[in-house]
């Protein structure tokens, strides 16, 4: 018991200290995102832009009313991008993925805090949803589906790739 | 040459003391969640041969040694302004959380007023700290030293020719006007001639035409810079604005390049447009942002 407490406490200190690393965005974003929701769904790229300020990808998904939604997400600059194993090849239209991600608030279809899986062979890119800044910072795996996304989640296989220091996530 | 390898010699039996140092003051820094990107850490310890006056190479700013707290500035310790530095921070607005040099975080971005929001050039010193990372490079020729920043591919001269500072009839500059020298091992860069149009960080911290800036530095192994920032504005600033020890490493490839180079990161004006326009960047109904 003693022991299971021990490790408890550990498992949430380290959790607390990795959630609290500062990540340090292109430009503020406070305010902009809704840290408090996630959708993780199936997605198909449609567009991805290599472009400052960030890189972009743009990809259809479904509600839960089976709507086809086009979302968008920011990533880093294409600098960082480049440092994190990107190319500008990492994605191409017609690209099936299962996505998690934080939305913005209100109605916009945009997003931030991204990871990738691909449904062809797994391959996982983005970070590892721990993201938002000051008082906004949170792990986005731990946040409930946003209400009319529920009934299209999906599992995203677990993330094990331990990220050297320097990755910038956001 | 002989006498600074010597002297080289003499300041590399020095670094296994400076390491220590670093990484006492890295592991203090680790624990108080500094932002920037790179995490502090020791330096390993580097023992190739160099010369104290050649501070040639790419180099990457780091947060190795900096104090607990410490923002993306030249240090913490902002004098107080003056009523016209006052009036002009209060109109400074932004998405950032500065905590110790805050104007307060707004978030409703359609407030946002950061100049580099639609690309106005950075400007000096800003594009030391921000945007990060500030990937950096020094070239050394017979009469200047050149400083390229990943940063919009930009370069600032600071001419190590026996020029003097221009007079303040002379044309004012986003990045100033450079003359540098050799106080022993430390080069030491004045400059003046600067606008006031830009911002000295993310903060919103402003300067005006006066500013003058002041940068020490030292290379104290092959593998570290050691920088000390100062900034003497008094028509923003009572006092002069004493900037914290900033340690730089010696990259031999820039990471955020294929070609082992600073890459372009330029902000291109329809690139960032569109993005705000997808984003839906104040809303649905079109791009609203400033100018």
């Amino acid at each position: 018991m003693t022991r299971k407490l021990v490790v408890r406490f550990f498992v949430i200190t380290l959790g607390a200290l990795t959630i609290c690393t500062p990540i340090f965005a292109h430009h503020g974003t406070a305010g902009v995102y809704d840290y408090t929701h996630r959708i993780t769904t199936k997605a198909t790229v449609t567009e991805y832009i290599w472009a400052n300020p960030h890189v972009q990808i743009y990809f259809k998904l479904k509600n839960d009313k089976g709507e086809e939604q086009t979302w968008g997400v920011e990533t880093v600059s294409p600098g960082n991008a480049l440092a994190n194993g990107w190319t500008k090849k990492s994605f191409k239209p017609g690209d099936e993925l299962l996505v998690s991600f934080v939305p913005a608030k209100n109605d916009r279809t945009f997003g931030t805090c991204i990871q990738f899986v691909f449904v062809a062979d797994g391959k996982r890119l983005g970070g590892s949803g721990r993201c938002g800044m000051g008082a906004e910072a949170v792990d986005s795996n731990t946040l409930p589906i946003k209400p009319g996304y529920t009934a299209v989640e999906v599992q995203m296989p677990k993330d094990t790739r331990v990220r050297p220091e320097s990755e910038q996530e956001q | 040459m002989l006498n600074r390898l010597m002297g080289a010699r003499i300041v590399m039996g020095a670094m296994i003391a400076i390491t220590v140092a670093l990484a006492w003051s890295s592991f203090v820094f680790a624990q108080n969640g500094q932002q920037g990107r790179q995490k502090a850490k020791a330096p390993a310890a580097s023992n190739q041969p160099f010369d104290a006056h050649d501070l040639s190479g790419f180099w990457d700013i780091t947060n190795i040694g900096r104090q607990p707290g410490a923002l993306n500035e030249t240090s913490n310790n902002r004098p107080p302004m003056t009523p016209w530095g006052l009036e002009k921070f209060h109109k400074a607005k932004t998405g950032y959380d500065g905590k110790a040099l805050s104007n307060g975080v707004f978030p409703n971005e359609k407030d946002w007023n950061d100049p580099i929001l639609w690309c106005d050039p950075t400007g000096f010193p800003r594009i030391m700290w921000h945007p990060t990372p500030p990937g950096m490079r020094f070239a050394q020729t017979g009469e200047e030293l050149i400083q390229f920043f990943e940063n919009n591919r930009v370069w600032r001269d600071i001419w190590t020719d026996g020029r003097k500072l221009p007079g303040d009839d002379a044309e004012s500059r986003w990045y100033g006007y450079s003359v540098g020298h050799w106080d022993g091992d430390t080069f030491v860069v004045n400059s003046n001639n600067f606008n006031d149009a830009t911002w000295l960080d993310q903060y919103g911290s402003p300067h005006s035409d006066e500013m003058t800036v002041e940068e020490r530095y030292r290379r104290v192994d092959h593998d570290h810079l050691e920088m000390i920032l100062n900034i003497t504005d008094p028509k923003a600033y009572v006092g002069t604005w004493k900037g914290d020890k900033k340690i730089f490493q010696w990259v031999e490839k820039p990471a955020r390049s294929q070609y082992a180079d600073l890459r372009e990161d330029i902000c291109a004006w329809s690139e960032v447009k569109s993005f705000f326009d997808r984003m839906e960047f104040n809303g649905k109904g079109g791009l609203q942002i400033h100018p």
